[in-house]
């Protein structure tokens, strides 16, 4: 879906920068093809997710032509294929960026944008670095190091998707597997604590 | 070998490392832009004093650990793997983003080409976070 907003809004303007917080080039591959409209970044270090308080994905920043944020992060599915699971319409992001892009219309205030920005914690600019950490320790296969780092993460960040579920891979874990699932509960458990903007959301 | 990530930048540095991470002032000043004075760190005309010398400095080495919060930053250090990584504090990050400007970047794509936000000057941009995982 992302391809086709991209052909239908692209010459309105609108550019979709599609930054995977990975470091699976053949899978960043894969999924690029299948868009190849969008620009595809690869952000191993987790830095656009700091900066913009990405705590989960796929996940949404709008900015306008000055520079200025008039969306903070907030969940943004492509399509409804994780509909049953996350209890997200898709569609409704997508008719709020058209409303956007084709006549200028905002859904938020700059006031409500602060608001619902997911601003840093000390315990989680302190897990990004250790996650941080782990990456460069993973890359020169080091396991105890990345596993001690990862450890030190979850520690500190409990419910940032970003670095609960998005480390697996690197603990050779599978991120849909049993831990996944046991990832969920517990933070179903805590509040389902994350982006504070429900767009879409149906429950 | 040392090696500080910094954003995007992994930089190798001299240190010396034991219980702590001391690089020199120099090195210090090189990566983040302080420069070790006798009235504390400064940048440009702004001066962060250093109460507490015995933490952050020893024998005319920086503690970067302990310095980086005089700096607005943050550090977690690895001086038995050599790897720190550097950010940010939580309350200057926070700052950042009220003030909602859209903080640029710079990321490689799939050629390896480098792509900035600045290069979408005069767009809107969705910027979509996204993983395989």
């Amino acid at each position: 879906m992302w391809q086709q907003l991209q052909e239908e809004l692209g010459p309105e303007g609108l550019s979709i920068i599609a930054v995977a917080i990975d470091s699976d080039v053949d899978a960043i591959r894969e999924w690029a093809a299948h868009a190849p409209n969008l620009t595809v970044l690869i952000d191993r270090d987790y830095i656009v997710a700091e900066r913009y308080g990405i705590v989960n994905v796929p996940a949404s920043v709008w900015i306008d032509e000055q520079g200025h944020i008039v969306r903070p992060a907030d969940t943004a599915m492509g399509d409804d294929r994780f509909r049953a699971f996350a209890h997200i319409d898709s569609g409704v992001h997508h008719e709020l960026l058209r409303a956007w892009v084709l006549r200028g219309e905002r859904d938020l205030t700059d006031s409500q944008v602060v608001e619902n920005m997911e601003r840093p914690t000390r315990e989680l600019q302190l897990a990004r670095l250790h996650r941080r950490i782990a990456v460069a320790l993973h890359d020169r296969g080091d396991t105890p190091g990345t596993n001690t780092h990862l450890a030190a993460a979850e520690a500190l960040a409990p419910y940032d998707w970003v670095i609960r579920r998005g480390s697996m891979p690197m603990r050779n874990i599978d991120p849909f597997g049993a831990e996944f699932f046991e990832f969920v509960e517990e933070w179903q458990e805590a509040g389902s604590p994350g982006f504070r903007l429900r767009t879409g959301r149906e429950d | 070998m040392a090696t500080v990530i910094y954003d995007t930048e992994h930089v190798d540095v001299k240190a010396e490392l034991s219980s702590r991470w001391l690089m020199t002032p120099e090195a210090v000043e090189s990566l983040t832009g302080w420069k070790l004075k006798p009235e504390g760190f400064c940048r440009g005309d702004v001066c962060s004093p250093i109460f507490n010398p015995d933490k952050v400095l020893s024998y005319g080495m920086v503690d970067l650990q302990e310095a980086a919060p005089l700096l607005g930053l943050l550090a977690v250090t690895d001086p038995s793997r050599g790897v720190a990584a550097l950010t940010a504090s939580a309350h200057e990050r926070a700052d950042d983003m009220a003030s909602l400007k859209a903080p640029d970047f710079t990321l490689e794509s799939l050629s390896g080409d480098p792509v900035s936000l600045h290069d979408f000057n005069r767009r809107k941009v969705l910027l979509l976070a996204w993983s395989s995982w």
